[in-house]
């Protein structure tokens, strides 16, 4: 995805909390207000929370420090390998002169404070992970640090000029020095700094240096969990006989097999975003998953949408012959036609519909505990599955409590804007109220049952000038839009362009050498296959 | 349902569970052993490897009823094993993981290797563990890795 969502102004206001949890003792905590408007803040001193106020779970914390010296640092995104978990620390560890050897991360769960600055929204796509998030991790680190070295300065009556910071110490002018944990409670009642000066590239500690992943040693050694190894107190297991084509519905089941089969507690249909399926509960997966190829089911496909691969193949050829929305232009557009065919080189390129295959299969669990609910999942967008759980269960999204789960693999399969596996899962458990459930899609389920990632034609023509470089280019792309029809397309798509389906192509024509060029695109259909590719 | 007596880790542990399960299933669920992955279930792409007997075996694909007698030896139980120390150190030195799904399965494909072929080369490396996937395509640290570790459990000859 392209980082054009939603570039409204970050308005950045971070403060100290003091908190006290059982067990953990004190906690301090950086509180990053992302967008608090105007008035909220006129309001600062107020006891009563501003009615706009942002809505966060927990209440306060991008930065624990704990009173052993433990730095847990919330990550604002899922980690499923491309390194956020470890990245981001680094970078707020960095600013705010933490002692790297006692710093944790955790994957933050859904809420405001979360959300990605740039795309207003908590997700993780486009590669955007760092490049949204560095400036505001430098900041809250650097705020931190100059909260706790307002406190070490008042204690040593000195100003904090005189003082400097490293491995979580401050010391102060005459030798003396203070841990951050022991200077953690009266920091926590310093104003944060409006404006914070930020480390010159020369200081970084951390940024820029090769830093071994902190999850390396609990993913070699089998103990870090991931959403599918999820295991609650009362859980069940649950898996779909999702339809054979896209869209299908329930006819009839016969599930007297199925339920015969011991640990098997439930079969029932249950709608799906599109069509309908069929759900088999039961304690534990292998029983559900031979109960559910048992199952006799007749489905109905009237009306459903017929797709042949040649068909559509021989179609996007065609499309890609003709003029289409125009994503970007330099030059003139017309170029290419003006040189002789001995001069251009056409190459055509075709994707096929693939599946995104993460290693770890898709999974969500979810209990509905009447009026509020609770989620597992390893997702790329936790403020739109989380929406979709609430809607599914007919909650307000602050009542479904959404815990971030280390993801194997996503590729953008689990940033789908409808949240089919969300919702699926929300439904089977609302359902069994009070029960925690499991939905486990299998490798056959995810393979077989999409989403996928469109298939795509390239059809690229470039002009060849005499010495050899090129002078002209068109790239036509064709394909599926995967934004149409959600939330996301009126940030997308504009004047019938998709901008995530070209925008690599686009920045690369941008930057192509004194080249006339033009880059088209149309969307061919609206159906399935929504899927990110990150 | 059925009765088992397994030797997991060097301990005896009992289940009862239908005897088609799947050992893969026996280890996560009954015994919530969860460090063994499940990835495919037709044995395809490795994520559910353990040693059975000493031998890298694909557990989603083994009935709990055909185990008898044999030793299971997990990722869990690597720790406690001279060739899985050396292994598992040699992955954080080389920073081997990423989104780590596949990796106890690498590891136990890896740990079956060097017991059988400590200076393994890079044809018994690819041979040995080209049945274990990775998506995010860490392949290369992995062999860094291998190499690493039997450098480390049989240290070269020769006076280098």
């Amino acid at each position: 995805m392209v980082a054009s969502i939603n570039r409204a102004e970050v308005s950045r206001r971070g403060f100290l909390r003091v908190s006290f949890a059982a067990g953990t003792g004190l906690l301090v905590s950086l509180y990053l207000e992302p967008r608090l408007s105007r008035g909220a803040l006129a309001q600062e001193g107020n006891p009563q929370p501003p009615p706009q106020q942002a809505k966060v779970f927990p209440p306060d914390a991008f930065v624990n420090i704990r009173p052993d010296g433990k730095i847990a640092i919330q990550v604002n995104r899922l980690e499923f390998g491309q390194g956020v978990h470890t990245g981001l620390p680094m970078v707020l560890a960095d600013e705010m002169d933490a002692d790297w050897a006692n710093v944790i991360a955790e994957l933050a769960p859904a809420a405001d404070v979360y959300k990605d600055p740039l795309f207003g929204i908590q997700m993780v796509g486009g590669s955007g992970s760092i490049a949204h998030s560095f400036q505001q991790y430098r900041e809250l680190g650097a705020k931190t640090r100059a909260m706790l070295v307002a406190a070490a300065a008042d204690r040593w009556k000195t100003t904090p000029d005189q003082c400097r910071t490293e491995a979580s110490v401050v010391h102060g002018p005459n030798g003396q020095s203070a841990t951050y944990a022991e200077l953690a409670s009266e920091a926590a009642r310093k104003p944060a700094p409006a404006t914070v000066r930020l480390k010159q590239p020369a200081e970084f500690r951390l940024i820029g240096k090769r830093t071994k992943r902190l999850d390396s040693p609990a993913k070699g050694n089998g103990s870090l969990k991931f959403g599918l190894d999820l295991d609650l107190p009362g859980m069940k297991v649950a898996v779909i006989a999702h339809p054979p084509v896209f869209g299908a519905r329930v006819k009839s089941i016969n599930d007297g097999d199925a339920r015969a089969i011991e640990g098997v507690l439930n079969v029932f249909e249950i709608p799906l975003v599109k069509g309908s399926g069929v759900a088999v509960v039961a304690d534990k997966f292998w029983p559900a998953k031979q109960a559910r190829s048992r199952l006799q089911i007749e489905w109905d496909t009237s009306g459903i949408e017929t797709a042949d691969s040649t068909e559509l193949w021989t179609r996007y050829r065609q499309l890609g012959q003709t003029p289409g929305a125009v994503a970007t232009t330099r030059g003139d557009e017309k170029a290419i036609e003006k040189i002789a065919a001995k001069d251009r080189i056409v190459a055509e390129y075709e994707f096929p519909f693939l599946a995104h295959s993460p290693m770890e299969p898709l999974n969500t669990t979810v209990r509905f505990d009447g009026d509020r609910a609770e989620v597992w999942a390893g997702s790329q967008f936790q403020t739109v599955d989380q929406m979709a759980v609430a809607e599914v269960l007919g909650l307000k999204p602050e009542q479904v409590k959404f815990h971030t789960e280390m993801a194997g693999g996503g590729f953008g399969r689990r940033a789908v804007a409808d949240s089919h596996v969300q919702r699926e899962a929300a439904t089977i458990a609302k359902r069994l109220r009070g029960t925690p459930v499991k939905l486990v899609w299998t490798r056959e389920d995810d393979v077989q049952g999409g989403y996928y990632r469109p298939m795509h034609f390239h059809r690229v023509e470039i002009g060849v000038g005499p010495d050899g470089m090129p002078v002209a280019w068109r790239h036509v792309i064709v394909g599926q839009s995967i934004t149409a029809g959600t939330v996301f397309e009126s940030f997308t798509t504009k004047n019938g362009v998709d901008s995530t389906a070209v925008e690599e192509d686009a920045e690369h024509t941008r930057s192509a050498r004194q080249t006339d060029c033009e880059l088209a695109r149309q969307t061919t259909s609206r159906s399935r296959a929504r899927c990110f590719v990150s | 349902m059925a009765a088992y007596q397994l030797n997991v880790n060097g301990q005896r542990r009992e289940v009862n569970v239908d005897p088609s399960t799947p050992l893969l299933w026996v280890l996560r669920e009954d015994l919530k052993m969860t460090g063994t992955k499940f990835g495919c279930g037709i044995s395809a792409c490795g994520a559910c490897t353990v040693h059975l007997a000493g031998v890298a075996t694909r557990s989603c694909i083994v009935p709990i009823s055909h185990i008898g007698d044999r030793a299971i030896v997990t990722i869990e139980g690597m720790a406690q094993d001279v060739v899985g120390q050396a292994v598992q150190n040699a992955w954080i030195e080389k920073d081997v993981v990423q989104c780590g799904y596949c990796q106890s399965g690498q590891i136990m494909a890896a740990c079956a290797l060097l017991k059988a072929t400590p200076q393994p080369t890079d044809q018994n490396i690819e041979e040995s563990m080209g049945g274990n996937l990775c998506r995010c395509g860490t392949y290369p640290r992995i062999r860094e890795a291998i190499k690493t570790a039997s450098a480390g459990i049989l240290p070269a000859k020769g006076g280098e």
